[in-house]
């Protein structure tokens, strides 16, 4: 029924002493102390919780590591929501593994601007000797390496990481494997190993078939072939046919953890809208561009041409005029514009270059002044950024910058400078992922993603475990503009977000809600049928089924 | 009080590899490591080889070792090295993760005498079984071999740790003279260990085989039901390769200490 094996090592290490025991009795008793204090005596207990020299993980975690292992059998997709600690839980798996001898080889892939941060984690918190991938003799001179994606799918790294066996592969923000034609899935796919995790808060972003891909890579078949999948559970790309019978498909691979659910008590959030009103000239700026986006959606449509650059414009016209007018340059250099419409946007970028004053920017120094304390503006685009940092600083205000495109040192520094010496810190969206900012509790919006969850992970930056303080969230909007409707949206409806969010079986696309949200705007004679058709639009939201047990 | 078992332990272990322990705090160890334990519990390989092979003699290693959160009295650090950085140790930290492993070479052997008259010779062996499939959970059984009458007998190791014996032969002592073979040894005493195996609960392994047999079952009837199953074939072979590697049950048999035991008695 099973295998029998016999190690011979210590035969062997006598015999090279020619059969002569030697050594102190004293020796061999501590040996044996050390020998019983390192062993594993139940299957189901965590053995590696009092090996952690400086980690006290939370109760979901612990439930967590043990369900992936005695449950998942060590393949499993870890899909918590944000703020609750997955990097601590797939510590815990890898540690357990480890102490038990289970596993001696792994391999930790995350993105390039994570691979310090984990190497140091599993280091400090967990005491796993783990390496950063450095060059192509990493691989083999260490059993436990962190490596970033974009390097491991590169050659010489491809094919030597092919060529050996892992008994573990963690890959973080594994939502980047969501394609199965992509080379990030393929190089997973491929790897030959023991147990496998899979890290993400956002399993599905688009499309159901995304699960689908994740889900084939810890266990071919778990939700049928491409075939039967579809006709079994998609009814189309973002709604499952029978959401129980999803869940419990996915049961037996996924944790999912949930704010609200776990034991952890996050402090308060306390959420305010302040509605500005731009002046004149601001709003004749907004109104040009708005009219524009109108006649160019109608053409677009009709000739079937991108409306990509349309949304990212309104969105950026709500932020700053700053913000659009890169967005202005290149549409200007568009050569399949017709010409009125060039002459169009020759005008609005006159009038963008031209506003005399800015109101949410001021607004932002205001509140700044007011706080006075640690803060963090977000914001979606660079130049809002620049510009930001430009006028905090000369009203007196230190203030440093956050981006994700930063190296990873670079991100320490200006997290370090924020914590010791500047009040603000200005940050875009792409700075989220990995920082722990929780030193900090305030956070104005400055603009707001059109997608929930984007909004979510700003926040998660600061109100996760950790923040000892209550979290204020201040979203600026503007009146008599999309931003307006925007943050009713967001804010006022965040229940709607949550309950839907949470919920694995009921998909929010992004990319197809943002398109929905244009289309509201430009298609609406006035505020009233937009916040009518908005209505209709949460309501729908809310009809899907997301009531879980 | 977890932490100072760990601290008794430390001080066993220095003690016995004769270090030299210097005047501490009562929750601290201060210690001077010769040089081949220095180079078991400090990660520096590139250093002894360099040192080695510019026949240097190094000056000795401290270690100021601290098992709680309290600060050490400025009066003792003040008389610290400056190699000698107070250092808290955890269990599981690095520092004790060495301090296990040359422990766990150090006294993979030993003989050792009671102080009696006449002596028999016995050998000691521990072993550690490891029942695995996905999960794993171990065991260790301790064997005594009576050399004289050949008998293998199943032991309790806590009721030979208060035990004791002597590093060196008793002066008094007569030892009767017994030929060992130990490759005998090994082997009767690791049928012992099968037969004790045999004897335990075999749920887990059963558990274990069935849903091997499932997975694989399961994973055949996937990749039969795809339209390019040709192309996928690979990828096929890989995943079953993976899951019989990692559910297949099995026993590891670790014999991991052996000691020559001269008793008063026989078995």
């Amino acid at each position: 029924m099973y295998n029998y094996q016999i190690h011979d090592q210590l035969r062997i290490k006598l015999k090279e002493r020619g059969d002569a025991v030697s050594g102190r009795w004293g020796l061999f008793m501590l040996a044996y102390e050390a020998e019983e204090d390192s062993i594993a005596v139940s299957f189901d207990d965590l053995a590696c919780l009092k090996l952690l020299p400086s980690v006290l993980p939370y109760t979901h975690q612990i439930e967590t590591a043990k369900r992936v292992i005695n449950e998942l059998h060590g393949r499993a997709l870890l899909a918590d929501e944000v703020g609750l600690g997955k990097t601590i839980e797939a510590g815990l798996v890898i540690k357990e593994y480890m102490v038990r001898g289970l596993v001696k080889k792994a391999l930790i892939l995350v993105p390039a601007s994570l691979v310090l941060q984990w190497t140091r984690e599993l280091n400090e918190k967990f005491a796993v000797n783990a390496f950063a991938q450095r060059n192509e003799w990493s691989w083999t001179n260490y059993d436990v390496v962190v490596a970033s994606m974009d390097t491991t799918k590169r050659e010489p790294h491809r094919s030597i990481v092919l060529g050996q066996d892992y008994d573990l592969v963690i890959v973080d923000e594994a939502h980047k494997l969501k394609n199965n034609r992509t080379g990030n899935w393929q190089l997973v796919n491929q790897i030959r190993k023991k147990y496998l995790l899979l890290v993400t808060a956002t399993p599905v972003q688009n499309d159901l078939k995304e699960v689908y891909n994740l889900i084939h890579l810890l266990r071919p078949g778990q939700l049928g072939n491409p075939t039967t999948f579809a006709s079994t559970h998609v009814l189309d790309k973002r709604t499952p046919k029978n959401p129980q019978a999803l869940r419990s498909a996915l049961h037996t691979l996924m944790v999912r953890n949930r704010r609200k659910e776990s034991q952890v008590d996050f402090t308060e959030r306390h959420v305010e809208a302040i509605m500005l009103r731009l002046s004149q000239e601001e709003m004749e700026l907004y109104d040009e561009v708005s009219g524009f986006i109108k006649e160019e959606y109608e053409y677009r449509s009709s000739n079937h041409r991108s409306l990509l650059p349309l949304i990212t414009l309104q969105r950026e016209i709500c932020s700053s005029s700053y913000a659009a007018l890169p967005t202005l340059e290149k549409m200007r250099k568009d050569p399949h514009l017709i010409s009125s419409a060039r002459e169009r946007l020759e005008h609005i970028y006159e009038m963008a270059q031209s506003v005399p004053g800015y109101t949410k920017v001021n607004q932002t120094i205001d509140l700044a002044k007011q706080i006075a304390d640690k803060l963090i503006v977000f914001t979606e685009y660079r130049a809002t950024q620049d510009f930001l940092l430009y006028m905090l600083r000369r009203s007196g205000i230190a203030a440093v910058p956050f981006r994700g495109g930063f190296k990873r040192g670079k991100k320490d520094w200006m997290k370090d400078l924020f914590e010791h010496r500047a009040q603000v810190l200005v940050a875009t969206e792409a700075g989220g992922e990995g920082i722990n900012l929780q030193f900090c509790n305030q956070v104005i919006n400055f603009d707001l993603p059109w997608n929930p969850m984007r909004v979510e992970q700003r926040i998660g930056r600061v109100h996760r475990l950790g923040q000892t303080r209550p979290v204020y969230i201040y979203n600026l909007a503007t009146k008599e503009t999309i931003e307006e409707h925007i943050v009713q949206l967001l804010q006022e409806k965040i229940q709607m977000f949550e309950a839907v969010i949470g919920e694995l079986d009921v998909i929010l696309g992004a990319k197809a809600f943002e398109k929905e949200l244009l289309q509201t705007f430009v298609e609406s004679r006035d505020q009233s049928e937009v916040k009518a058709r908005l209505n209709v639009l949460s309501k729908r939201v809310q009809r899907t089924p997301s009531n879980h047990k | 009080m977890k932490d100072k078992k760990l601290q008794e332990f430390c001080k066993r272990y220095f003690m016995l590899v004769d270090a030299t322990l210097h005047p501490a705090d009562d929750f601290a160890l201060s210690v001077e490591l010769p040089k081949e334990v220095d180079k078991e519990l400090t990660d520096r390989p590139f250093y002894w080889m360099w040192v080695e092979t510019l026949g240097e003699t190094p000056p000795p290693n401290f270690l100021y070792l601290l098992f709680d959160d309290l600060t050490p009295s400025p009066a003792l650090l003040s008389a610290l090295k400056d190699t000698q950085k107070p250092e808290r140790v955890l269990p599981g930290s690095y520092r004790m993760q060495k301090i296990y492993q040359s422990a766990k070479n150090r006294g993979m052997f030993a003989v050792a005498y009671e102080p009696s008259t006449h002596l028999w010779p016995h050998v000691l062996m521990n072993v550690k079984v490891s029942f695995i499939s996905d999960r794993q959970k171990d065991e260790l059984l301790s064997y005594l071999y009576f050399v004289h009458t050949n008998i293998v007998k199943k032991i309790d190791m806590n009721q030979w740790k208060g035990k004791k014996l002597l590093d060196h032969q008793p002066s008094e002592a007569k030892i009767i003279p017994l030929p060992i073979s130990f490759d005998h040894v090994f082997s009767a005493i690791l049928e012992e260990v099968q037969h004790e195996i045999n004897k335990r609960d075999q749920g887990w392994a059963q558990e274990a085989s069935q849903r091997l047999k499932k997975e694989l079952t399961e994973l055949n009837h996937y990749y039969e039901t795809m339209d390019n199953k040709e192309s996928l074939e690979a990828e096929r072979q890989l995943r079953k390769a993976e899951i019989t590697w990692r559910m297949s049950p099995r026993v590891e048999v670790n014999p991991f200490q052996l000691a020559l035991l001269y008793l008063s008695e026989g078995i």
